[in-house]
Order: C-alpha cells, then sequence, then structure tokens
C-alpha cells in the first residue's frame, strides 16, 4: 500500500477523534475526500459513535478462524500439486476453480435477510413539518414522532406532520410510500391523508403505498387493524398481510400478499419483485437512484419482471446489469446521462 | 519476522502461507463484510470471502505491493458477490448458458469511488479492531465481552469466573491501559471515545 493511503485510513481516525490536524495532513485529507461523495462522507461516519460500534460489533461476529481453516486447507491442497503443471495452466486454474465454486456454493432460494441502512432522525415538531427522502437515496429514512411513533420514509417520498401533532391532531399527509408503526392513543387516532383515500389507524403496523406517479396506493396492514376509507366506502383491515388498493374509482379487492417482502422489501434495504409488471420495477427503480424514464411503447411497460432480489445500496450499473440480464432478448434498455430509454427488443435480433 | 510491508509482499511471492495468513488477517473482515452486504448470506459471504483469498493465494505471482494486494481481493469479492446475486436472481435454470468463465477479471481493472471510499473505512475499522486486540489479555476479554456482548458486570463475572469486583478493576485498568498506549502513538484511535462513552 502506498504511505498516502495507509495515512489517509490513520487521517480519518484522527479527524473523529477532532485532533487537530497539520496543514500537510489537513490537505490530504481534503484531495482525498474531494474524489467522491462516498469519500467525503466516510471522515463523518467515524464520528458517529454508534455506527462505529455497530461496525466493530458486526465485524467481530464474523467467523476468523473457520474462515482460515478452510482457506489454508486449500492452499495446503494445492501446494501439493507439481509445481510446473501449476504454473502452466495459471489462467485456466483460476477459471477452473471458480465452475466448482459457483456451483457448490452458490445454491439458489437463499432467503435474503437485509439489514437495516437507516438513517435516525428524531423530531418534535413545534409547527407544521415536512419530511422527505428525496429521489436518488437508497436507504430509507426514519422518523420518530412526538408521540413515540415511528416513520420510514421510502425514497421519493414526503410526509407532512401537523403542527398540533402533540395536542391531538394526528393526522400525517403522505405523498410516496411509507411504513408506519403507530401508538394507540383511542382518544387521537392516527390517521394518514394520501393521494386517494385516508387510512386511520385501529391498531399498529401498516405500509402505505402512494406515490401520484402510480396508479393507485397501496395499503397493506402488518400488525394490528386499520380502516381505509375513499370518501364514500370504507374497507376494515384486520389480518396481517391484508391489502387493499385504491385506485380513482375508489377501493379495490382485499388480497392478501404472500410475504411480508412484498410490501416492505424497501425498508429492509432491499429490492423485490415476483412477477412485477416491468412499469412498477422500474418506478421504484428510478425513485431509488433518481433517473429519468422514457419509453418507446406502452407494450413493454406489461414485461413481468419474474424474480428480483437486490440490495438497494448497490450501484445503479450493476442492478440495471442484473435488470438487463433477467429481460435479455425481451427488453432493451439504452442508457443516456441519467435518463434510460427503454423498449421492445424486435424479434429479428 | 517482517514487518515492513514490502517484506510481506516478497513472502508472498515466495509461497509463504504466513504472508497469505498476514493479508488474511488484515483483509478478510471487511471482504466479508462487503460481500455480505451484497449477498444478503454469510453463507454465500463466506464461501466469497474464502474464494478471494484461495485465489490471492493462486496469483501471488503477480502481485507487486499492497496497493494491488487490496484492489484485487476486493474486485474479486464484487465480482463474485455480482455473480451470485444473478445466479440467485435467474428465474430458469440455464445453467448451460451461464458462462461463467465470460465475466473474466480483467486485468487492470481498477476500483470505482464508491468501491475506493469503501475500502479505505473497512481500513481504519481494522485499526481500530487492531487496537482492542491488543489489549493484555486480562482487560481484553473483559473488554469485548462489554463492548461487543454487551454484558453486564455480573454477567461477565459469572461468565469468566471472576468477582464482580475484580471486572470493575479490570475495567479500569483496560481504561488506563488504552488511554497509556494511545498517548504514547502519532494519533489517539477513535476507540478511546466509543470506549469513555461506554464506560460511563
Amino acid at each position: 500500500m502506498t504511505e498516502n493511503e495507509k495515512r489517509i485510513e490513520y487521517l480519518i481516525l484522527k479527524y473523529a477523534r477532532h485532533e487537530p490536524l497539520t496543514s500537510e495532513e489537513m490537505a490530504i485529507l481534503q484531495e482525498w475526500r474531494g474524489r467522491s461523495a462516498e469519500h467525503d462522507a466516510l471522515p463523518d461516519k467515524f464520528r458517529d459513535e454508534k455506527w462505529v460500534e455497530e461496525s466493530l460489533t458486526r465485524l467481530n461476529r464474523i467467523p476468523s478462524e473457520q474462515l482460515w481453516q478452510r482457506i489454508s486447507e486449500r492452499v495446503e491442497k494445492e501446494k501439493r500439486l507439481i509445481t510446473p503443471w501449476y504454473i502452466k495452466v495459471a489462467g485456466a486454474a483460476a477459471g477452473i476453480t471458480l465452475i466448482v465454486v459457483a456451483v457448490r456454493a452458490f445454491v439458489p432460494n437463499r432467503p435474503a435477510r437485509a439489514e437495516n441502512g437507516k438513517e435516525l432522525v428524531a423530531s418534535i415538531p413545534a409547527s407544521e413539518q415536512l419530511f422527505s427522502n428525496p429521489d436518488g437515496n437508497s436507504a430509507s429514512k426514519h422518523i420518530v414522532l412526538s408521540d413515540g411513533s415511528e416513520i420510514d420514509l421510502n425514497s421519493g417520498s414526503t410526509i407532512k406532520v401537523p403542527a398540533a401533532f402533540a395536542a391531538g391532531n394526528r393526522e400525517i399527509q403522505l405523498d410516496g410510500e411509507a411504513r408506519f408503526a403507530v401508538v394507540r392513543n383511542p382518544t387521537h387516532p392516527f390517521s394518514v391523508r394520501t393521494h386517494r383515500g385516508l387510512i386511520q389507524d385501529l391498531g399498529t403496523v401498516f405500509n402505505i403505498k402512494g406515490y401520484a406517479s402510480e396508479d393507485m396506493d397501496k395499503v397493506t396492514l402488518l400488525e394490528g387493524a386499520v380502516r381505509v376509507s375513499d370518501g364514500k366506502n370504507q374497507v376494515d383491515l384486520h389480518k396481517r398481510l391484508q391489502q387493499v388498493q385504491l385506485t380513482k374509482e375508489g377501493i379495490g379487492q382485499l388480497v392478501t400478499i404472500p410475504s411480508e417482502e412484498d410490501a416492505i422489501a424497501w425498508q429492509k434495504g432491499m429490492f423485490h419483485f415476483r412477477d412485477t409488471d416491468l412499469r412498477t420495477a422500474m418506478l421504484e427503480l428510478s425513485r431509488c437512484y433518481g433517473k429519468k424514464l422514457i419509453y418507446a411503447d406502452d407494450d413493454v411497460k406489461g414485461v413481468p419482471l419474474h424474480r428480483f432480489d437486490v440490495p438497494r445500496e448497490m450501484p445503479w450499473k450493476s442492478t440495471l446489469d442484473l435488470v438487463m440480464d433477467q429481460e435479455k432478448g425481451v427488453v432493451t434498455f439504452i442508457e443516456k446521462g441519467d435518463t434510460l430509454y427503454i423498449r421492445q427488443q424486435t424479434k429479428d435480433k | 519476522m517482517p514487518v515492513d510491508c514490502r517484506e510481506w509482499i516478497t513472502c508472498l511471492q515466495q509461497g509463504e502461507e504466513k504472508a497469505l495468513e498476514h493479508f488474511f488477517e488484515t483483509y478478510h473482515r471487511g471482504i466479508y463484510d462487503f460481500s455480505l452486504r451484497i449477498v444478503q448470506d454469510k453463507d454465500d459471504a463466506a464461501d466469497i470471502a474464502q474464494e478471494c483469498f484461495v485465489k490471492l493465494w493462486a496469483s501471488r505471482e503477480s502481485i507487486n505491493d499492497e496497493t494491488h494486494v487490496r484492489n484485487f481481493l476486493y474486485l474479486e469479492a464484487r465480482r463474485l458477490s455480482l455473480m451470485c446475486l444473478r445466479r440467485r436472481n435467474q428465474q430458469l435454470q440455464r445453467e448451460g448458458e451461464f458462462n461463467y468463465l465470460s465475466i473474466v477479471h480483467a486485468e487492470g481493472e481498477t476500483p470505482d469511488p464508491g468501491m475506493e471510499a469503501s475500502m479505505t473505512g473497512y481500513g481504519s475499522l481494522h485499526l481500530l479492531y487492531t487496537d482492542i486486540e491488543q489489549l493484555p489479555p486480562c482487560c481484553r476479554e473483559v473488554f469485548k465481552l462489554y463492548f461487543f456482548e454487551k454484558k453486564t458486570t455480573k454477567q461477565i463475572a459469572a461468565q469468566l469466573d471472576l468477582s464482580p469486583q475484580t471486572v470493575l478493576n479490570q475495567k479500569t485498568r483496560a481504561r488506563n491501559r488504552l488511554r497509556q498506549l494511545f498517548q504514547k502513538r502519532e494519533i489517539t484511535p477513535l476507540i478511546i471515545l466509543v470506549f469513555l462513552w461506554l464506560f460511563h
């Protein structure tokens, strides 16, 4: 490692400790920070004691001895091979090893469990307050209200909390998607207003997907009970994983979703699609990465994405690669700057 | 035992397993965590981490310096993690069509900015982790049980078969030792802040 690279690691810790840096150290650190947004954000992460503690704890849980044992065994095996053969086929050997490992190790159908990438924002609203999680932010935003209720905001979402929230008016306005964990108070019921309806808490935890850009709102119950109304009719959800849609025509059918991932994978830091139409899936991606979408035709919007479980913090290019992989031969994606052009692939390709 | 960076590289090139162990100790936590964040599965992350170091060993003769080691490991970890995800997300079992060899580890491939920042982050975390490991044995166990496993004085006393007073004494000794250790060095790692904040 070059001297400077090792030095940066120390300087970051020195910075985190609020120790004064010499002008030379300052210059080195500033140059390093200027390389990208991720570079710039790193030193401040180390000032967050909670983050440091969590990170070290996570690293401590790694089964190091076991891991080394396995590596050592394989290294021993390779040492026993005839040296000339090994050197001659060094390139191919890498490929062969890969196939063996891939077939053995990468068994599909492992359930994905996500780690939360949440920002904690505590607040005590004195006047009407707006909380936003902008497009292009892959992590969900966590908000704690003065009554103890907790809200997780997905990308491209905003909530409005009224001024008199503490006093009793617990009606939140939502534009986007959020997961609510509500503290019950029968005298001052908690409710959420979306573009298309009103959701009243009768219990505790539910997810609402209410983006203006989509065709409908979706309310999913996770725990407790909620009442959903469109101004004319109302429906009560009282069983976990029940979901109802709200369109401009009103309340739709009551369904039960197969798993909670279908509604709140985003809050766990994952994209989760099962036979989802391309339009819905790409909208979710565009909000997370801050990309514009332009479709050449409407038919392609209905193409299904059968199975997709990918962490939201993956870089855009990698995620797009995975989508393109699944829709190979069916959909063509062309990127120009921050815009993605999507069209059906012509049959005679 | 060679202390200088350059020496470890030479040892690695010459096929000294001790050198691989040294690089394992330095980088495996970062590599594992990096993979885990992509593949979201501990067994897969372990397999990937294992593969990275085995590959490093296989390619040892072409490794020039420690920067090369670090980049090699992380690029390989990313490649294998993405492959794992791709594999998992395939709707159809197109095994015959799936050409593993087509995803070649490109020579001269360099980490993108996001990865570079991550690698440095893991490097700094490793420095902190090493500080804990370098505490004298008595204090280290107590500290680790307190810091990592969040155990109370009572629980620690029971687990290590010590009296609660001894545990408290060792906490104090650990604190002082860390203070001393850090004053000797050019800079004081963040661990003391975290440490003091916890030991109120």
